[in-house]
């Protein structure tokens, strides 16, 4: 298997609970290297419309944080996943223990998009060893912050690192793939964390071009409009970026 | 009309008021929050700034707007009422104090397009209106049961040259206008101002929207020590995202006036029937704070209702959920039908009709009428006027 990582973002039990456990089982063996698996929360401010409707979806059937992890449990051991959601379905349960019980089944590891890293520093305290938050990275963020962000990449969390400047499913411009690459050379100088990008990576053309860039290419809607149209696409889809991917080195 | 000199009690440099507020925010929007907090910091001591704003204040706002002393109501309620009339402010609400303000504080940025969420669209309509004013592009965001509910706002702003974006997603109300404008934010962060309509979202919006809401607070101040010679016990405000109210009661708060907020309490105390977050909510993280929240267990934000369509929010200001916490503030709810019942008893008894909003501090000051004696002096801030909700009222009346 190639260096470069592959990581695949589902909504929770979407389309439903039974093609959502085979969509992951089918990733696992089309090479994918982590799961991120969402929690649907009712207002993803950082989510385009594809992951919106698809946690819309899920929240209707009744997908809550103890079916996520009930989901995630029943997984095959060998699928590192980490957990995505926001921070009120944490919040209301209590930092630590949900932090635990997600740590219980399964997951490696927690995204929580709308946690910067000043919030951060004060959830910490409640992170389980072994469990890690991950931190992330946008073009916008200025080289003190960034400093300060790579630091507490710990535990083994990877660093996101937001392509453009948008939400999930957005458009891709020329001169993100050059921005990207600035980017994630000045994070290597702070810290050895591997960098995975994400946000608007559609085709095995653009993993490609983003695996060059960095250590690894998260992709979300695609995947998910892909998995709407049925599990031969979706496994067709990972397959190519698979591929594409493991050429890279 | 100046920014209060020295804020009293918080936020903290991390912008929390006590265990409230915060910045819950994606990366990519953190250098704006930051470059908007030290843009605001300048500002506050620059003369020029102040000189442009009060300016704008007296000239096209209206203000200071009058504390009017409502004869009729007060001896029907057995005390004496002032009536503070923001209603009287340019496009019908106190939404415009913040909107100048906030729209100055744009330009100074570099910043030429302003975004905005609206409820009942007065928000939307005071946006526009100062965009007009100082040639900026603007786009509102609102739901599309708002749309709906508010079309004469809707024709207005277009009017002012803004663009509105139709909101489809979610309960299609104001937590998913705010979702969508933080959506475009995100996308155009570099040359956009997202000109936030209440004393919510993360820091510094609650600080900021609070001191350009407070000259309510520091005319009425003024006001009434000079008609009175006395501050008043108690002042009712009505509460949404809580900015006519954090804008009355901060000047005082360091004095011994009984700070009173009223909430919508729609129709029932069950969960989606109401969108009283204090009265009823719980801690939660929504829209960039930490505040009380209407959530369901799951941790998924609630359905809420109310016939004002500018209170119908599940959150609310962080400071207010510290003033509560401190016990300094006092909040309950009033149903719609007693908002009704008194914005038709204003309009009968002193010809002001409120907006539905304002209705429901008119009501929750009536409701507590027994408690006051003949010489108590009482404020109701009138947050807006009544005209966008007029409509509603013929169509039901038909
Ligand atoms: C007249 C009026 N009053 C009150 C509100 C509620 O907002 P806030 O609680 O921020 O004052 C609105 C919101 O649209 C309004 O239009």
């Amino acid at each position: 298997m190639g260096a470069k990582k592959l990581i695949l973002y589902l909504t929770a039990g979407y389309p439903d609970g039974s093609r959502f456990a085979r969509a992951a089982s089918v990733a696992a063996d089309e090479g994918v290297d982590i799961l991120e698996i969402g929690l649907p929360f009712s207002d993803p401010v950082a989510d385009g419309p594809v992951i919106q409707a698809a946690s819309a979806v899920a929240i209707r059937s009744g997908v809550t944080f103890e079916r996520t992890l009930a989901m995630s449990a029943r997984l095959p051991q060998s699928l590192p996943r980490v957990l995505m959601t926001y921070a009120n379905p944490i919040f209301v349960r209590g930092w630590s223990r949900a932090f635990s019980l997600a740590r219980s089944a399964g997951f490696s590891g927690a995204i929580l998009p709308d946690i910067p890293v000043e919030e951060l520093a004060s959830i910490e305290p409640f992170r389980p060893p072994g469990f890690y938050l991950v931190p992330f990275v946008a073009p916008t963020t200025s080289p003190d912050r960034l400093s300060r962000i790579c630091r507490t990449a710990r535990d083994g969390a990877f660093i996101y690192l937001v392509s453009l400047r948008g939400i999930t499913g957005a458009r891709i411009g020329d001169t993100v793939a050059e921005e990207v690459t600035a980017v994630t050379r000045r994070i290597r100088r702070l810290t050895h964390a591997p960098v995975y990008v994400g946000f608007g990576i559609r085709t095995a053309a653009d993993a490609e071009k983003f695996g060059r860039c960095a250590d690894g290419v998260i992709v979300g809607s695609s995947a998910l409009a892909a998995l709407g149209r049925g599990l031969a696409p979706f496994a067709r889809l990972i397959r190519q970026m698979r591929r594409k991917l493991d050429r890279l080195d | 009309m100046n920014l209060p000199a020295r804020p009293s009690g918080g936020p903290d440099r991390r912008g929390y008021f006590g265990p409230f507020g915060g910045r819950f925010i994606p990366e990519t929007l953190m250098t704006a929050l930051l470059d908007l907090e030290s843009g605001y910091e300048r500002i506050r001591k620059d003369r020029s700034f102040h000189a442009d704003l009060r300016n704008l204040l007296t000239g096209f706002a209206g203000r200071p707007t009058p504390l009017y002393r409502a004869d009729r109501l007060s001896s029907a309620a057995g005390c004496r009422v002032y009536l503070k009339r923001e209603d009287l402010c340019h496009t019908g609400a106190h939404k415009i104090n913040n909107c100048v303000g906030q729209a100055l504080l744009a330009v100074r940025l570099g910043k030429r397009r302003i975004i905005a969420e609206t409820g009942a669209g007065q928000h939307g309509v005071a946006t526009a209106t100062i965009a007009a004013k100082l040639g900026l592009s603007c786009t509102i965001y609102m739901g599309a049961e708002d749309v709906r509910r508010q079309a004469t706002n809707v024709f207005r702003m277009k009017l002012l040259g803004a663009t509105v974006v139709e909101v489809h997603s979610g309960s299609k109300t104001l937590k998913d206008a705010m979702n969508e404008a933080l959506r475009d934010w995100v996308t155009n962060v570099e040359n956009t101002y997202y000109l936030i309509g209440s004393v919510a979202g993360p820091h510094p919006y609650p600080m900021i929207v609070r001191d350009f809401q407070s000259v309510i607070g520091f005319e009425a101040r003024r006001q009434v020590l000079r008609e009175e010679g006395r501050l008043p016990r108690s002042i009712y405000a009505c509460v949404g995202g809580g900015s006519n109210a954090i804008g009355i009661f901060y000047a005082f708060i360091p004095a011994r006036t009984e700070l009173i907020g009223v909430e919508a309490g729609g129709t029932g105390t069950s969960l989606g029937r109401h969108s009283a977050s204090l009265s009823r909510g719980k801690p939660g993280i929504l829209h960039g704070m930490q505040t009380f929240l209407l959530s369901v267990p799951t941790g998924n934000v609630a359905a809420v209702h109310s016939i004002a369509a500018g209170l119908d929010y599940p959150g609310v200001g962080p400071e207010h959920a510290y003033l509560k916490k401190m016990r300094r503030a006092r909040y309950f709810s009033v149903t719609d039908r007693e908002a009704l019942a008194a914005f038709h008893h204003l309009t009968r008894l002193e010809g002001i009709p409120p907006a539905f909003e304002s209705a429901h501090a008119v009501a929750g000051f009536w409701k507590e009428r027994r408690r006051y004696r003949k010489s108590d002096l009482v404020i109701v801030n009138i947050s807006g006027r009544g005209d966008k909700d007029i409509p509603r009222l013929f169509e039901n009346g038909r």
